[in-house]
């Protein structure tokens, strides 16, 4: 019977307080303020067309922000995310035609593959530099290969391609959600392995990690690795939004998904947090840009409210912690 | 017949030699103990053997073959596993999973067997401490006796053939130091070899079948307890390199103190639920103890008292004046100052040199320039270097190349450049070896005859019992007795502590 003393059931209270601990609650808060003050603003808000069209574009900032969140969570950070969503629409709408779609999209897949998940992840896993500086290079890098593959914005990408993106899956499920589906079930997968818990192991404590027998170099390749199927995702979809190849197009991604995290309560500082907080934050940046639009802000003062409301926000997600602090935990 | 052998074993770090030519055999399932004063290598010989490091010369032999040890992986290959100090664990785990990794259970290559792990989890610390964690929390939550028992868990989860425990009873109490000995006692019915490192002779001569010593990264004798008596006056001698350093620990004489005024003086303090209405007195040039059983608010005292923990409630009087304290620079600004529990964490910048961990509080004093006069700071800390004998003496060494006693040295040092009113002192021999204690002790000594306070937690009760002019002892935040000088022996501190003769 002592087992059960080791080991008991979490109470209804115990699971409110353990969500109330939890990291990324505060951005729960902060989305449903934003979703309330955009009902108000916005009075078909749930409309199916208006949750459809608000995800055509939210949809490449949340698989940014899984990305970007996964790396962080392996105490790493990626400033290249951005670019390697740009070089993703740059090949593949220099190639494609309408008969090529399939090879060429796996072209793109592997491309980003190599530039974001091999050549990040070696350079900061196995040569051990700081991936602020390396991702930095590697950004300049994957934007000047993006830049002599495809100068100027354009490219052809065929109807029927881009048209998907904006289809109803069964005519009740937009097919932006329908890819954030599949994505989650692909991320609810890795969740479940090892590596998955070798991710927190090293961003928390990479020295214990190694001393645990954890191949950490590897570990951090890996998670590079992982990163890279969700920025090409990303790039995917930013391709079927825009339909043209540009390599400015993902550049805001970079810092974006890093405020997104940030936002979603996962520390910088690495094993703290968990993914679906991202997701979060990058709604509740989404909403934002919403909330300003129809709030008919003049545009002189966009940038001013929109730094605004993100500053406000990193504030209320601090406010756990602070009080953990003065409780003395 | 198991048989172990580390032969020549060398190790440098740097410039520093960490091993020269170290030789390490046993045969048969032992439980070998492995001694040596702070900065002697048994750390760095552990972690060797574990595949943490890698050694730069010498040889392992287990079974008579020739062994690679490059990483922890080939280490455990052999059957040699480290319970380190505190070190692998990860914080934001729960506890299971921290026993399990690096070597989960799978079902096919990459899903863990988690239902297995958590049973298994269970029954491991069921047999070393049982109901006392839920495996579920987090590791971050936990007591250090608790991490260091996961720790030890984790090790024992691996099956090793040889298990090495790096100093695992310095953040143990007393019965949990019984639980582990049991336990280890149980391995080696088991067929396991355990190199068990730690400062405690007690505990070495108590339970090893043999002991190693080192000094100075060199062999300097072992001892078989089949063929020589368990005394531990025959280990000193090879720890220290000099017989005489135990004759130093002996009380001080008594002092009058009637006519001192009184330096602090503390009025009903509260905090949280940890302490309850504290009153204390302390008078000028006197050593108080604060005794008692493991976190019975002594640490929270000590806390509040250099300003790092505000009280809920109460007064705090500083030479009849009262203070009003928010932040732990207050404390240093009114000649109130900390000796932290946790040296690398509270009380050092361990990438920093010594020189600049030594000039740093200064900032927080009033009226200190805004430019350094780097000339006059070195000589300051060339001072306290040298009165503290810190080694190697030389300022712009980094702080983690020094050993756990020469850092304690420098948080401990750094506070003689002022004259200190108060010094407070959380356990400041935890985990540093006899030498580095004894100069601390004859330091404290020196500060309170010259009419520091000093008032010292100490979770040995011989360090209060040598060296305070009056005990306190707390139990479940209170101070439920006063010992004076005449009356202050191990017995006395004992019953206190346990409130033995005391209704509940």
């Amino acid at each position: 019977m002592i087992e059960k003393n080791n080991q008991h059931k979490l109470t209804f209270k115990e699971l409110f307080i353990n969500a109330y601990k939890d990291s990324s609650f505060p951005s729960f808060i902060i989305l449903i303020l934003l979703i309330i003050i955009n009902v108000s603003l916005q009075h078909n808000f749930f409309s199916y067309t208006n949750v459809k069209s608000n995800f055509l574009t939210f949809t490449p900032l949340i698989l940014a922000s899984i990305a970007q969140a996964i790396i962080i969570i392996s105490g790493s950070v990626d400033l290249s995310i951005g670019a390697s969503m740009s070089l993703f629409t740059v090949i593949t709408a220099s190639i494609m035609t309408d008969s090529n779609v399939i090879p060429v999209l796996i072209l793109g897949f592997i491309a980003v593959f190599i530039v974001s998940g091999f050549l990040n992840g070696i350079i900061i896993g196995k040569f051990n530099i700081s991936p602020l500086l390396a991702t930095y290079g590697t950004s300049a890098l994957i934007l000047g290969i993006a830049m002599v593959i495809l100068p100027n914005a354009g490219g052809y990408v065929p109807k029927f391609f881009y048209r998907f993106y904006q289809a109803d899956i069964l005519k009740i499920l937009p097919a932006s959600i329908f890819i954030l589906i599949i994505v989650m079930i692909i991320w609810f997968g890795i969740s479940k392995t090892v590596t998955y818990r070798y991710i927190y192991a090293i961003g928390s404590n990479r020295e214990g990690a190694y001393a645990s027998g954890i191949n950490v170099p590897n570990v951090r390749i890996v998670t590079h690795l992982i990163a890279s199927f969700f920025i090409a995702v990303a790039g995917l979809c930013m391709l079927m939004a825009t339909a043209t190849g540009d390599y400015r197009s993902g550049l805001p991604f970079s810092l974006n998904s890093i405020a997104a995290v940030v936002i979603g309560g996962i520390s910088l500082s690495g094993g703290k947090g968990n993914v679906w907080g991202a997701v979060v934050g990058a709604l509740v940046l989404g909403l934002l840009n919403n909330i300003i639009f129809f709030a008919n802000i003049s545009s002189i003062y966009q940038i001013f409210a929109k730094g605004m409301i993100i500053v406000l926000s990193l504030a209320i997600a601090a406010v756990p912690h602070i009080i953990k602090e003065k409780s003395g935990i | 017949m198991y048989l172990f052998k580390a032969k020549n074993i060398s190790k440098r770090f740097g410039g520093v030699t960490a091993l020269s030519d170290v030789n390490f055999e046993f045969s048969g399932i032992k439980i070998c103990g492995l001694v040596g004063a702070n900065g002697s290598g048994k750390t760095t010989f552990a972690r060797i053997c574990a595949g943490i490091i890698k050694k730069d010369s010498g040889i392992f032999e287990i079974d008579g073959k020739n062994v690679e040890i490059k990483s922890p992986h080939d280490a455990k290959k052999y059957g040699i596993v480290l319970a380190h100090q505190n070190l692998s664990l990860i914080p934001d785990l729960t506890v299971w999973e921290n026993i399990f990794l690096g070597h989960e259970e799978k079902k096919g290559r990459i899903i863990p067997d988690n239902r297995n792990a958590k049973n298994s989890a269970i029954k491991i610390l069921n047999d070393l401490i049982p109901g006392e964690i839920n495996i579920n929390n987090k590791v971050s939550s936990l007591s250090p006796a608790h991490k260091q028992m996961i720790e030890i868990s984790k090790a024992l989860s691996q099956k090793p053939k040889l298990l090495i425990l790096d100093e695992p009873t310095a953040a143990l109490e007393y019965f949990h130091v019984e639980k582990l000995f049991k336990k280890i006692t149980q391995l080696k019915e088991d067929n396991i070899s355990i190199i068990f490192i730690s400062h405690r002779l007690w505990e070495i001569t108590r339970i090893c079948d043999l002991v190693f010593v080192f000094r100075d990264g060199k062999n300097t004798g072992q001892i078989d307890f089949k063929e020589q008596p368990r005394d531990e006056n025959l280990i000193i001698p090879l720890v220290t390199g000099t017989k005489s350093y135990n004759i130093e620990f002996k009380r001080k004489e008594k002092r009058n103190l009637d006519n001192a005024v009184n330096m602090v003086k503390l009025d009903e303090i509260n905090y949280k639920n940890k302490l309850n209405k504290i009153n204390l007195i302390a008078k000028k040039g006197e050593v108080i103890g604060i005794g008692g059983l493991q976190g019975q608010g002594q640490e929270e005292l000590i806390m509040i008292l250099a300003g790092a923990l505000l009280a809920d409630s109460g007064k705090y009087y500083l030479e009849g004046k009262e203070l009003k304290m928010h932040c732990p620079g207050d404390a240093i600004k009114n000649g109130i100052y900390l000796v932290p529990g946790d040296r690398q964490q509270d009380g050092l910048f361990i990438e920093h040199s010594i020189l600049r961990n030594i000039i740093y509080p200064r900032f927080s004093l009033k009226g200190e320039k805004l430019i350094l006069n780097l000339k006059n700071l070195n000589k300051i800390a060339d001072k306290i270097i040298e009165k503290t004998s810190i080694k190697p003496p030389q300022n712009d060494i980094l702080i983690k190349n020094l050993s756990g006693g020469n850092q304690q040295k420098v948080v401990f040092g750094r506070w003689l450049q002022f004259k200190p009113k108060v010094l407070l002192l959380n356990d400041p021999a935890k985990g540093i070896d006899v030498g580095a204690k004894n100069d601390l002790y004859r330091i404290v000594h020196e500060l309170s005859f010259n009419g520091t306070t000093i008032i010292l937690y100490a979770s040995s009760n011989e360090e209060l019992i040598s060296n305070c002019d009056r005990i306190f002892i707390m139990f479940e935040g209170k101070i439920v007795d006063e010992i004076k000088y005449e009356d202050i022996s191990d017995d006395k501190l004992i019953k206190s502590s346990l409130r033995v003769g005391v209704e509940s």
